[in-house]
């Protein structure tokens, strides 16, 4: 039966997640790239810390998409 | 006889999984491969080894494959398992067809159209719920390249609008780790999407046999044969496809490599969460694509993009038209020899291709090599070229050198 509506939605849904981890994660980690680079005093810590953001993103990624039924609906 | 038969559908979906691995690991491992970010030999054993893993990690897609594509009420299981084979068959012919001429064409709707091919001929066209068919792959595969497009133009334009001061070693030191974690994730989510076809298809043969009851859950067996034939077909790599997609397309930077799998692995986890079976293939093509276009100084070559996309349009009518023809075969003999005879065909027209491809093999040792363009396309730059410096529009720049080949004369091997 095509629904037109649950394909929409999903379709939103692809859009929305793939913007925000698919671009915004890229985004950070060029952030901490600029910051590592740029030699200032603090410039270290800064880029790790947009690092550690980075990979604490990809993970809490994968884990609420995969396990987001049974965390949220229990 | 059933039970023969369902031993040879449940190989013959096993072999079609490691079509699928080694056609798909371009998808996730082409941007790092031809960035150099990762030598090929350990890219594609990480990415088998992540597609092992994500394999278990959902079966959401596996439910969708199950049902909704084909009417298959009233049909007697041996005839049913008959249509699953002759499907596979009509996928794994196109699979092997277009990694030949190292085509990034679509796995996923290979499968789906020699179901479809075969379900028509067994069963006539109101065999096929052409509501499901729009819903969960035609429409979806006309959003999913044009999504991650989009996600990746606007990834890439914004880590070089962040970077752009960098210079070159700068970028290819830190991005590195980037690229390498961004093809990993890319891995995982092609496990959790593209393993879960083929348990989807023996699930179906098995509810055929009478083995299984359509509401079981999916057996641990089936899940761990699909995720080792995927992971063992990722791990040999299907360097043809590689190529094209990491050198064929666009010239990759390692930014650009980054952002085109950060997109594709945040669309295809978000696929497979929702159970949208969509062809990974065609999200990484639309990511690598997207990619390309944010950069002003980097060429997408089209014809190469064009070829591609025919590809995509005809795989599902291509696939169905090999399972519908297998299935015609099968019509001839009772089901068992029928089963037999269609395999021993797949089984000869796959050796016959993989002859040819060792006429020109693509392997490991050359997959990075400079993408050398046709004759005619080359022929025509250069009178482009010609008649721009002639109307005075481009001043004469002096030729380039051509760069020498690596490996033209290493020993000849690969896929």
């Amino acid at each position: 039966m095509f629904d037109l509506g649950v394909l929409l939605v999903a379709v939103a849904s692809v859009l929305g997640v793939g913007v925000l981890l698919g671009a915004g994660i890229p985004l950070i980690y060029a952030l901490g790239i600029r910051a590592q680079e740029s030699r200032r005093p603090s410039s270290n810590a800064v880029s790790a810390a947009l690092m550690i953001v980075c990979v604490l993103l990809a993970l809490g990624g994968i884990v609420v998409i995969i396990f987001g039924d049974a965390i949220f609906v229990g | 006889m059933e039970l023969a038969i369902l031993v040879i559908v449940v190989i013959v979906a096993l072999a079609f999984d490691f079509t699928n691995g080694f056609h798909d690991t371009a998808n996730a491992m082409a941007p790092s491969v031809a960035t150099g970010a990762l030598k090929p030999k350990p890219a594609v054993a990480l990415s088998a080894s992540l597609n092992l893993v994500g394999a278990f990690l959902s079966i959401e897609v596996a439910r969708t494959v199950g049902s909704g594509i084909v009417d298959l009420t009233g049909v007697d299981g041996e005839q049913l398992m008959l249509i699953v084979l002759c499907g596979l068959t009509g996928a794994i012919v196109w699979n092997v067809l277009t990694w030949l001429f190292g085509l990034p064409s679509s796995s996923s709707h290979a499968l789906f159209g020699g179901l479809i091919g075969a379900t028509i001929a067994a069963l006539g066209i109101t065999g096929v719920l052409w509501g499901g068919v729009s819903q969960k792959i035609l429409i979806p595969a006309l959003f999913a390249p044009v999504i991650a497009g989009f996600v990746a133009f606007v990834g890439t334009w914004l880590v070089h609008r962040v970077t752009r001061n960098i210079g070159e070693r700068a970028e290819q030191r830190s991005f590195r780790w980037g690229q390498i974690g961004a093809a990993s994730l890319m891995s995982l989510a092609h496990g959790t999407n593209d393993a879960q076809k083929t348990m989807g298809v023996i699930f179906l043969a098995l509810v055929a046999h009478g083995t299984l009851d359509p509401d079981a859950d999916m057996p641990l067996w089936v899940r761990v044969a699909c995720a080792v034939a995927i992971a063992a077909g990722t791990y040999m790599g299907g360097w043809r496809v590689i190529r094209t997609l990491g050198k064929g397309i666009v010239d990759i930077s390692p930014r650009q490599g980054m952002s085109a799998d950060f997109s594709s692995a945040s669309i295809i986890l978000t696929s497979s969460h929702l159970g949208l079976p969509l062809s990974t293939t065609h999200v990484a093509s639309g990511s690598v694509i997207g990619s390309g276009l944010a950069r002003d100084d980097v060429n997408v070559r089209w014809s190469v993009a064009r070829r591609m996309l025919v590809a995509w349009i005809i795989t599902l009518p291509a696939a169905g038209a090999v399972g519908a023809v297998c299935l015609l075969i099968t019509n001839i003999f009772d089901h068992f020899w029928g089963a037999v005879v269609v395999t021993t065909i797949l089984i000869v027209a796959c050796t016959i291709m993989w002859l040819r491809s060792r006429l020109s093999p693509v392997g490991h040792h050359n997959v990075t090599d400079e993408w050398e363009q046709p004759k005619g396309e080359r022929k025509r730059e250069i009178d482009r070229e010609l008649s721009a410096v002639a109307s005075g529009i481009a001043p004469v720049s002096r030729p380039r050198k051509r760069k020498r080949q690596r490996g033209k004369n290493s020993p000849q091997r690969g896929m």
